[in-house]
């Protein structure tokens, strides 16, 4: 392996594990509860923009205090939304085109208060922690590595909290059998607020650690969500475990792409994957066929 | 006259077998029921007839082999089907939902209306033509889709949990539909129901299935008799 | 006129068309030196078109699609370049462009047919994404759309229809916009329109009851498509200008007001939401950058409260409400005037 592909291969890989974090917040919010939430771009990019107000505002900031306060901030903000907007929404006969389209205004909205707070110019976030790493002999940014950590880190996160926890398990139900899950006695309403709660600060997570190497700017979320959508098309819907390897693979595969083809191309190989996808596989490589 | 033969079927979700190497018959103008406990792989095998599920082996109705043909290629034959969870256009009126069966699953039907209404007094909805589908009570939505389907003028009728949820009276008043319609319109009907008190009184035949597999197969009398039958439904 | 007034049966929704037509006929008698309005109803008309095949296919066909203006893009594009380049005559250039782009309607709608309802969404607001880097890229270019820039000086409708020929664009276009949903009209009044109903309601229950689900699906892409492009083609001989800008999410947003103010699925709320989103817009417009937050922050609230939009609030469901009421005036205006039998219902 030469150099340079190896180190597009780690890129790609990084890239990939924060594809992974913002992809499942997807995998759960649509699994639970059914809802495809338009504005999740916009909640990616504002997870960027409050790590950066952050970092203008307090000069002594520091990348564990920004997550500490993003994290809760865009989770309870989810909550709200759900609270607010989606479950006065669930009551209606059309909830799916109302919900969709009103997490559309939703984004616009958001889009647009960024644009007139922050500018249209794109920003940046400091890097992790600067440098290189020597790693098996290639050098690799060390941003990088800590990215593919933190990601990784959050992906076992949030398998135990699935498998281990009360409400975890809870969700799980509710994603295979909602009515079921009410019978036996599940609050549903909850589990909805908190699967799209949790997604929200996942995709804000997804913001922070990719901003500093793509930069962030008020339309940015638009290519993430259609992405993240992809990947979970393409890893099988309801399939955590598929979404995650799906990640991996078009992360790397993305990196290839856009190396050997330049910058232009990814979008239209995202494009053509998602086609190819729904045509050959409308169920994703895990998916449970719904 | 065999009217439908079903040969070698299995369909597959995933890693779970819901129909495993089935095959049966059903002779024309009979009433043929199906049973077995939940999960068995019953409304599997009605989706299979009907063009919703693809498995693999062969279905033969009417001595043409419908495997691989769409649901509505399916309803053009000649099967007809009801679903267990009914399915109605709910903001359309009872006329409309019928009309939906007259106009594109009736094989050139001269007078739509004429037809429309046969159906409704058939099983009794005359006079609530207009109501919207969505403000029906059990009964009559099951009623409207029972209508629907024998809009289209089908050869085989599929009924899948007619009974379920129903009230007795209610019951007993779509047991004696199922009865003139094999009478007075000559359709062969494929019966599900879990509950075997009521497919033994109205079947000349019953298949018991069980995860997928046929366990039984035969006149009621019979397969009320049968060991394996009685250890599955534990009494039912 | 009468006579066929009786034969169709007009209902409440073929009344509501018919005093929008008759208001809008009469419009330009006070506007007509006002360039700047007549521009805005041009607008209108144009943006009510999008909104309308749009309500179609979401509303009443229950299909959840974000392609829309991807459509009027094609349209636009399409009968620009035809034009342009090739030298067609406007009026076969508008025609084919609509065919052209129901075309790419049903292409688009293959990959849908056995999607559910968000994946629909997704390929189909990608299609929109995806145009705007497609159009601005070299391979754009080299097609003739004319990169960011666009295409300049597209032939105008005929001799007398520059740009600034506000009148005669105003009826030509009304006549459009009006034979586009008369179209819908019947359409939806059509055996066609109940199996488009069917498909929505319960496709399960439609395909047993013999619907041919793919096809209608295809159907719908199609009609509406067409419809798109044949106005978004007008739009670009209108302008004479046609670049990526019509694909801005700005006036996707727009659109997506009228639909949820008119009220989907309601015809033709889609046509009085244009109304009132395009006036609505351009008196927000010296609030310039907060107009989009604004508007954003109208869609989430009016569909929150106001789900069906304001025809649920003329024509609510259950009781008489402000719209039947007013039917019924014309109604009587009518039949006193002409001392004939009544209109029948």
């Amino acid at each position: 392996m030469t150099r340079e592909v190896a180190e597009v291969l780690i890129s790609g890989i990084a890239l990939g594990s924060v594809y992974a974090v913002m992809s499942v917040g997807m995998t759960l919010v649509y699994g639970v509860s059914r809802v495809f939430n338009f504005a999740y771009g916009s909640f990616y990019i504002w997870g960027a923009y409050l790590a950066w107000l952050l970092f203008g505002a307090f000069s002594g900031m520091s990348y564990p205090a920004v997550f500490a306060i993003v994290i809760p901030v865009m989770f309870l903000f989810g909550l709200g939304v759900e609270r607010g907007v989606c479950a006065p929404l669930r009551r209606k006969a059309a909830w799916q085109a109302l919900t969709m389209m009103s997490t559309l205004g939703l984004a616009l909205f958001l889009d647009n208060t960024a644009l007139i707070a922050f500018g249209p110019h794109k920003k940046s976030l400091p890097p992790l922690l600067k440098g290189t790493l020597n790693v098996g002999g290639f050098v690799v940014s060390t941003h990088e590595m800590v990215t593919l950590a933190i990601a990784i880190s959050i992906m076992v996160g949030i398998g135990l909290f699935l498998e281990r926890t009360r409400l975890g398990m809870k969700m799980r139900a509710v994603a295979q059998d909602g009515v079921g899950a009410r019978i036996v006695g599940i609050q549903t309403n909850r589990v909805f607020s908190y699967a799209f709660a949790l997604s929200t600060a996942l995709a804000a997570i997804a913001g922070v650690l990719l901003a500093p190497k793509y930069f962030m700017y008020p339309q940015g979320g638009w290519t993430i969500l259609i992405k993240a959508w992809i990947v979970v098309a393409f890893g099988g819907l309801g399939s955590v475990k598929g979404t995650i390897y799906s990640a991996f693979i078009l992360g790397i595969a993305e990196a290839f792409v856009g190396w050997h083809f330049g910058l232009q191309w990814p979008m239209v190989f995202w494009f053509a994957l998602m086609l190819a996808t729904l045509a050959i596989r409308p169920r994703g490589l895990f998916g449970t066929g719904e | 006259m065999k009217i439908l033969q079903v040969n070698n079927v299995t369909q597959c979700f995933g890693q779970l077998v819901a129909v495993k190497d089935l095959s049966f018959e059903v002779e024309k103008g009979e009433i043929f029921g199906i049973a077995g406990p939940n999960g068995a792989g019953k409304t599997t095998l009605f989706n299979l007839v009907t063009g919703f599920y693809r498995g693999s082996g062969d279905i033969i109705f009417d001595g043409r082999s419908i495997r691989g043909l769409r649901p509505h290629q399916i309803c053009h034959r000649g099967i007809a089907r009801t679903f267990q969870i009914p399915e109605l256009f709910l903001t359309l009126p009872i006329v409309e939902n019928v009309k939906v069966g007259v106009h594109f699953g009736g094989r050139g039907a001269h007078d739509e209306r004429e037809c429309i209404n046969e159906a409704i007094s058939f099983v009794g909805l005359q006079g609530k033509e207009n109501v919207i589908a969505a403000n029906l009570n059990l009964f009559d939505k099951k009623l409207t889709m029972l209508a629907a389907a024998l809009a289209t003028k089908p050869k085989l009728l599929l009924l899948d949990e007619p009974i379920s949820g129903l009230s007795p009276t209610e019951a007993r008043e779509y047991m004696t539909l199922i009865q003139r319609t094999k009478k007075e319109l000559g359709l062969t009907i494929i019966v599900i129901e879990h509950l075997m008190k009521v497919l033994t009184e109205i079947s000349q035949r019953l298949m018991i299935l069980h995860n997928g597999e046929k366990i039984c197969i035969g006149p009621p009398k019979e397969v009320t008799k049968d060991k394996r039958v009685i250890e599955v439904y534990l009494g039912g | 006129m009468l006579t066929k007034v009786r034969l169709m049966k007009l209902d409440r929704e073929g009344i509501t068309l018919l005093v929008m037509l008759a208001v809008l006929l009469l419009l330009p008698a006070y506007f007509h030196n006002d360039q700047y309005i007549m521009h805005i109803l041009i607008m209108c008309l144009i943006y009510g078109v999008v909104a309308g095949g749009w309500d179609f296919m979401m509303g009443y066909a229950g299909i959840f699609t974000f392609g829309q203006f991807g459509f009027f893009a094609i349209g636009a594009y399409a009968s620009g370049m035809l034009t342009l380049y090739a030298g067609v005559p406007t009026p076969l250039g508008i025609l084919l462009a609509g065919l052209i782009t129901a075309g790419v309607g049903i292409v688009i709608g293959l990959p849908c047919l056995r999607l559910r309802g968000a994946y629909i969404a997704l390929v189909t607001f990608a299609f929109h994404l995806i145009l705007v880097p497609l159009i601005n890229s070299d391979l754009g270019r080299a097609i003739g759309t004319g990169g960011t820039y666009g295409l300049l000086d597209i032939p105008p409708l005929a001799a007398g229809f520059s740009v600034a020929a506000k009148v005669p664009w105003y009826y030509t276009l009304l006549g459009v916009a009006f034979l586009s949903f008369f179209a819908i009209y019947r359409i939806t009044r059509s055996s066609i329109g109940l199996a488009f109903v069917s498909l929505r309601d319960s496709e399960p229950l439609a395909m047993s009851l013999g619907v041919d689900a793919y096809k209608h699906k295809l159907m719908v892409f199609g009609i509406s498509a067409f419809l798109t492009g044949v106005i978004g083609a007008f739009y670009a001989h209108y302008t004479g200008i046609v670049s990526a800008r019509i694909l801005g999410l700005d006036i996707f947003l727009m659109v997506m007001v009228m639909l949820v103010i008119g009220g989907m699925g309601r015809f033709p709320g889609a046509a009085i939401g244009a109304f009132i989103v395009t006036f609505l817009s351009e008196a927000l417009r010296p609030l310039e950058e907060y107009r989009l937050f604004i508007f954003g922050a109208i869609v989430v609230a009016v569909i929150v409260l106001l789900p069906e939009g304001l025809m649920g609030v003329l024509f609510p469901a259950g009781r008489v409400g402000p719209g039947e009421r007013f039917g019924r005036f014309i109604r009587q205006t009518f039949t006193r005037q002409l001392g004939k039998k009544s209109i029948e219902k």
